[in-house]
């Protein structure tokens, strides 16, 4: 049984950020709060969401795993306006009806047996600089415009979005007082592609508090939360490394 | 084909997405004989022969490799290819009769083609497949070319996986061939080619058997499993005739060894025990080899693929899927599962 109530924007936010990572997602309906993991095929990038009944306006579901294809869901919720509702009910015949306004939509879901969620990396990770995501999307696409592979990089207190192209360079540095937190022990550096970043940091651009987390030549780790903190997104994004791996 | 050790196991039912991150060696000839079994001239006068391309080349074979690569790719597991090297001399037996009765398959698979039977021919043509050292060169070459590993077993292939796998260069080999555990490989994963399809109305799943869990389950060694298992019957020696698992299973835990239960049981003890033992405990390896996956060059590949006359749909359809599987990840980009 499963019979949910949520404000458009929500479901909005849940599916365009799973849909950075992949086009298919399994979503895991548990009694206090929707999990969601997704991993991209090529393992590069991963998604960790969880989203508390709270941020549901109503949440009745008894442990459930339903499959969707994102993009679909995602044509059906360009329909909404702001402020509008989505209802959304499973029944015993396999359907996911779906109601928007005047719309009722069914939806068959996909089998979550194909959709099995991946091992998170359990990362041991001792850089972190924690800012407005609306900074780290400028510096971000500031970077695009030089180049592909981005550096991040965190000493003295210093965190730096640096691209060096063949003619270009770009770099976009803030200090201790101008992000919300910085933690470092000893410098670090490591290199990212822009092309599985941009997505998801336009996701973030309007969060106030985004918590970057990496290493030298480990994975990236963003955490940040959304409906108010009901919705938290925790996504990998594996390096760039020199020579073959 | 082998020895059936079914009734010892306790498989555990396991998806494609759980090996994610692994590096899994893979009975090669298996694939290749599923695929030259299967994809054939089909037509009402189609001589029921593998797959050939214009040339007259069989090309069936590598249809499945590259779909069974494909997939492996997309699913984040690093296929290790494993093929056959130069059987035991203590196999000859077997080896022969494999032959003899492909042979004669082949005789009547001509027979029924020079009397236009085209019923009869696909059944003989089923059958009378091989998998020459030709074929074997060429699936090694375009597995190169899509940058997975592809290794030439010293002699058999699972034992070569398997000693690989204990050695911890692999997580597990992948056949349907029971002996890779009485070569010791400490993970065993069976159906991993058909998983997901069905036969008979059930659908088949993947199956891993750990070793260790067996040898615990019924309380004996390694090396208690090789002599069952060698008095039951191997591809190296047909048995001591009226032991079967159970019975076998029961003898060995009381006696621990064959000579221990031919003693006491009154029966003959098998010829050349030792050197069959050795086949098993100490099986030789190729070590040349390179696990690395590498990054594939589009336009090479699709240059061979074109002169083998595989169609375009086919090659542009896996190239997608490889594209999305990352493989063609670029130089340097890592995978969330190398950390």
């Amino acid at each position: 049984m499963l019979n949910i109530t949520a404000r458009s924007d929500l479901m909005r936010t849940i599916i365009d950020t799973l849909n950075v990572v992949v086009e298919e997602a399994r979503f895991d309906f548990n009694e206090d709060a929707l999990n969601i993991r997704v991993v991209d095929p090529s393992h590069v990038a991963m998604i960790q969401m969880n989203v508390d009944a709270a941020a549901f306006e109503r949440y009745e579901v008894e442990n459930s795993s339903l499959g969707f294809d994102l993009p679909k869901m995602k044509d059906l919720l360009s329909l909404a306006t702001s402020g509008d509702m989505v209802e959304m009910d499973y029944d015993k015949n396999g359907q996911v009806n779906i109601n928007l306004g005047k719309i009722d939509r069914v939806i068959r879901p996909l089998d979550p047996a194909n959709l099995s969620p991946p091992n998170v990396p359990d990362l041991p990770l001792n850089a972190m600089v924690d800012l407005k995501g609306n900074d780290l999307s400028q510096a971000l696409r500031a970077a695009r415009q030089v180049g592909d592979l981005v550096n991040l990089s965190l000493e003295d207190n210093l965190f730096t979005v640096h691209v060096s192209g063949d003619t270009d360079s770009v770099n976009v540095s803030y200090n201790s007082d101008e992000v919300n937190s910085i933690e470092c022990a000893s410098p670090v550096r490591s290199q990212f592609s822009l092309t599985y970043l941009l997505p998801i940091a336009r996701i973030m651009a309007s969060v106030d508090s985004v918590r970057l987390r990496f290493d030298e030549n480990k994975p990236l780790k963003i955490e940040f939360e959304f409906a108010d903190g009901a919705g938290s997104v925790t996504y990998f994004l594996a390096p760039r490394v020199e020579g073959d791996l | 084909m082998g020895c059936n050790l079914r009734d010892l196991a306790t498989p555990e039912h396991i998806e494609l997405t759980d090996l994610a991150g692994q590096k899994i060696g893979i009975d090669a000839f298996l694939v290749a004989f599923q695929f030259l079994t299967t994809i054939r001239q089909r037509g009402d006068t189609g001589d029921g022969g593998p797959l050939r391309d214009s040339k007259g080349r069989v090309v069936a074979h590598l249809m499945g490799f590259l779909e069974r690569t494909t997939t492996f790719l997309e699913k984040g597991i690093t296929p290790v290819w494993i093929f056959d090297g130069k059987h035991p001399e203590l196999k000859a037996d077997v080896v022969a009769e494999r032959r003899a009765k492909k042979e004669a398959a082949q005789l009547k698979w001509k027979e029924a083609l020079e009397v236009g039977d085209y019923v009869e021919a696909q059944k003989w043509g089923q059958r009378s497949v091989g998998f020459t050292s030709q074929m074997v060169e060429e699936s090694m070459e375009m597995l190169e070319l899509l940058g997975v590993p592809a290794i030439r077993a010293a002699a058999e292939g699972e034992a070569q996986g398997a000693v690989m796998t204990n050695r911890g260069e692999l997580d597990g080999i992948a056949t349907q061939d029971w002996d890779a555990l009485l070569y010791g490989s400490p993970i065993m994963i069976r159906n991993l080619m058909s998983a997901g399809s069905k036969r008979m109305g059930k659908v088949i799943r993947a199956e891993k058997i750990v070793l260790a869990d067996l040898l615990a389950e019924h309380e004996i060694s390694k090396e208690q499993l090789v002599d069952l298992a060698i008095m039951i019957g191997t591809d190296f020696h047909p048995g001591i005739r009226g032991i079967g698992p159970k019975t076998g299973l029961k003898l060995i835990k009381e006696h621990m060894t064959i000579e221990a239960i031919c003693a006491a049981k009154d029966k003959e003890i098998p010829e050349r025990l030792d050197e069959i033992r050795q086949i098993f405990l100490n099986h030789p390896t190729n070590d040349d080899f390179d696990l690395q996956l590498k990054p594939i060059n589009m336009d090479n590949l699709r240059a061979w693929l074109e002169n083998r006359d595989m169609s375009n749909a086919r090659i542009e359809r896996n190239f997608k899927r490889l594209d999305k599987a990352g493989n063609v990840r670029n130089t340097g980009q890592s995978s969330l599962f190398d950390f």
